[in-house]
């Protein structure tokens, strides 16, 4: 009798261990099934399910449908995502044309903005309105502040992430950075035309050479690389939208290779990157940070490619074969320029700065003995910066 | 033994080995203990030992990831910090997890330049293994969490290192909150058959 009774738990075991074995493959042939098109974008949030079904079911970002089931990872886990917060979706398109969710990252709506800082508030907390990349921000009491890379005064940059209200941008964090070349805006599009774009109620000016990758759409996400004008309006460099389909024809585009040619004058034109034709153009962004782009130079390439053809947005030296030394960025008035052109050793606030055919001058109509330039270069042992880049700040100054 | 006894007994042994099915075995599920002090910051630098080569606290309510207080490392140029907290992994736990929220704000540009490194070191600081690596490629101004097992090290007694290295230009901010050591210890609740002689 008590064999018997023994006997029946242990098969019971061996049933649940069966059943256990039995469903363990489930999830990975259901993932399996889900064939097509990879599908990437950011957006705003517009309709999510509802509860108790939620997140599973049918969500509607940057208008766009897309189906969470029960194999999509959602990020971060313990986040419930609401209308009106940003997602990060990657998907893949079915035949029958609908996007199926392998991830979404549902991210708060925070617009980040990367520029100098033209005026702050005389607020000893900083408490009021900024003004940073021409944009009016404002920052109260509940606005997290860190001085740790750089003071937050004018004439510094700052980086802010900021929410969109009825009454402007209101930071809820700033920091102080490192000047940059261009002023950096991320936000939702609100609206864009051959003439504008406004991101998060940021107004950017279009013009035939700023260059665009990917294709916009009213509340897909987007990075701009803009100048700040003089009368505190941003002229895009370079937009870039947070969306990749697999059929558009304009392929988004990033690799690793060493610089094997270079144009003859200057930066702007046709580079070879491993054996790839690279064109590089006025809005090309070329961070110089860690060594200067010479032909030998190890670069990251960013762009996009139709055919053979590749537009680079963004080049990164990572290794530079140039002569070595530390990056440096300083700002200070001009006291020396060449005697003919503007090609040549200048001299900046007491130091020497070597122009040359690839450094990249931002304004250079303002140059002048006395008008305030930013230089960021490198500085060899000699001590002389060889720049990078320059922009100078159009302030009269004796000729 | 008798034939039964056997096959309950291998039975058994497979399922509390199988930390998956460790909640079928848990009577009350809670057979897991914190084992980190001040793993949200939410107490400042208590438990904590910082170290920052360029003097910065690392302990600031700058962008915790929940609560007021979070973990700041990195932010400027060549920085060189570390926060360090030493915890002892019992050797007769079942499973050992380490869980992690992190985020970065960078002005690298899509290359890994700067980087934060999660390890373990021994008593004498020596490392004993890196578990994690986040650089300045990532993604910016997303929390991810990062679940490490640490089953392998049981019965030690170990040093957790956040270490955040940058280089001499374009800065990158690493945060990190909610740091937790899960320890699940065999668990008493079992569900044996039930014999009667």
């Amino acid at each position: 009798m008590k064999r018997q009774a023994f006997h029946k738990w242990s098969w019971l075991f061996v049933a649940l261990l069966l059943a256990f074995l039995a469903g363990a493959p489930a999830l990975p042939a259901q993932a399996q099934s889900a064939a097509g098109l990879e599908v990437k974008f950011a957006g705003v949030i517009q309709a999510v399910p509802a509860a108790p079904g939620y997140p599973i079911g049918v969500w509607r970002v940057a208008g766009r449908e897309i189906t969470v089931n029960a194999s999509t990872r959602i990020l971060p886990r313990s986040v419930v995502a609401t209308a009106g917060m940003w997602a990060d979706v990657t998907a893949k398109r079915g035949a029958d044309g609908k996007l199926t969710a392998q991830q979404m990252t549902v991210m708060p709506a925070e617009i980040r903005i990367k520029g100098p800082i033209g005026a702050k508030p005389a607020d000893p907390k900083g408490l009021g309105d900024w003004t940073i990349a021409g944009q009016k921000i404002t920052v109260n009491a509940d606005t997290k502040i860190s001085q740790r890379g750089a003071p937050l005064d004018v004439g510094n940059w700052a980086e802010v992430f900021a929410t969109k209200t009825g009454a402007g941008l209101v930071a809820l964090r700033m920091r102080g950075i490192e000047r940059q070349e261009d002023v950096d805006i991320f936000g939702a599009i609100e609206s864009f035309s051959a003439t504008q774009w406004v991101l998060s109620g940021i107004p950017l000016t279009v013009v035939t050479s700023t260059l665009i990758l990917g294709a916009p759409a009213v509340d897909l996400l987007a990075q701009a690389s803009a100048a700040l004008q003089e009368d505190g309006s941003l002229l895009a460099l370079r937009l870039k939208v947070s969306a990749k389909e697999p059929e558009g024809q304009r392929q988004p585009v990033a690799f690793d290779g060493t610089v094997e040619a270079l144009p003859a004058n200057g930066l702007i034109g046709q580079w070879t990157v491993s054996g790839k034709q690279v064109t590089v153009s006025a809005a090309t962004a070329i961070n110089q940070a860690k060594g200067l782009a010479v032909v030998g130079a190890k670069v990251h390439v960013v762009g996009w490619q139709v055919g053979e053809r590749i537009t680079a947005t963004l080049i990164v030296v990572l290794e530079s074969p140039a002569p070595g030394g530390q990056f440096v960025r300083f700002v200070g008035p001009i006291e020396k320029l060449p005697d003919t052109g503007l090609i040549g050793d200048w001299r900046v606030a007491g130091r020497t700065v070597r122009v040359t055919e690839n450094t990249r001058l931002a304004a250079p109509r303002y140059a002048k003995i006395g008008a305030i330039a930013e230089v960021g270069g490198i500085q060899g042992a000699d001590g002389i910066v060889t720049a990078a880049w320059i922009k100078i700040t159009p302030k009269p100054g004796p000729r | 033994m008798p034939r039964g006894w056997a096959i309950a007994l291998i039975l058994l042994v497979g399922f509390t080995a199988a930390p998956a099915a460790g909640a079928s075995l848990s009577g009350s599920g809670s057979a897991c203990d914190e084992r980190i002090a001040n793993g949200g910051f939410e107490e400042g630098g208590a438990g904590w030992s910082q170290v920052s080569a360029r003097g910065n606290d690392l302990i600031s309510d700058f962008r915790p990831h929940f609560g007021i207080w979070g973990a700041y490392l990195g932010g400027v140029n060549d920085a060189d910090d570390k926060l360090t907290q030493q915890i002892t992994l019992p050797a007769a736990a079942v499973s050992i997890t380490l869980t992690a929220w992190w985020a970065i704000a960078t002005e690298e540009e899509g290359v890994g330049f700067d980087r934060m490194t999660v390890s373990l070191l021994k008593p004498d600081h020596t490392l004993l293994a890196n578990l994690l690596s986040v650089d300045s490629s990532a993604t910016v101004n997303v929390w991810e969490q990062a679940e490490l097992d640490l089953t392998d090290y049981r019965g030690q007694t170990v040093i957790l290192q956040f270490h955040a290295a940058t280089d001499a230009s374009n800065l990158t901010d690493f945060y990190v909150d909610d740091v937790s050591l899960a320890v699940c210890r065999p668990t008493t609740a079992v569900y044996l058959p039930i014999i009667t002689r």
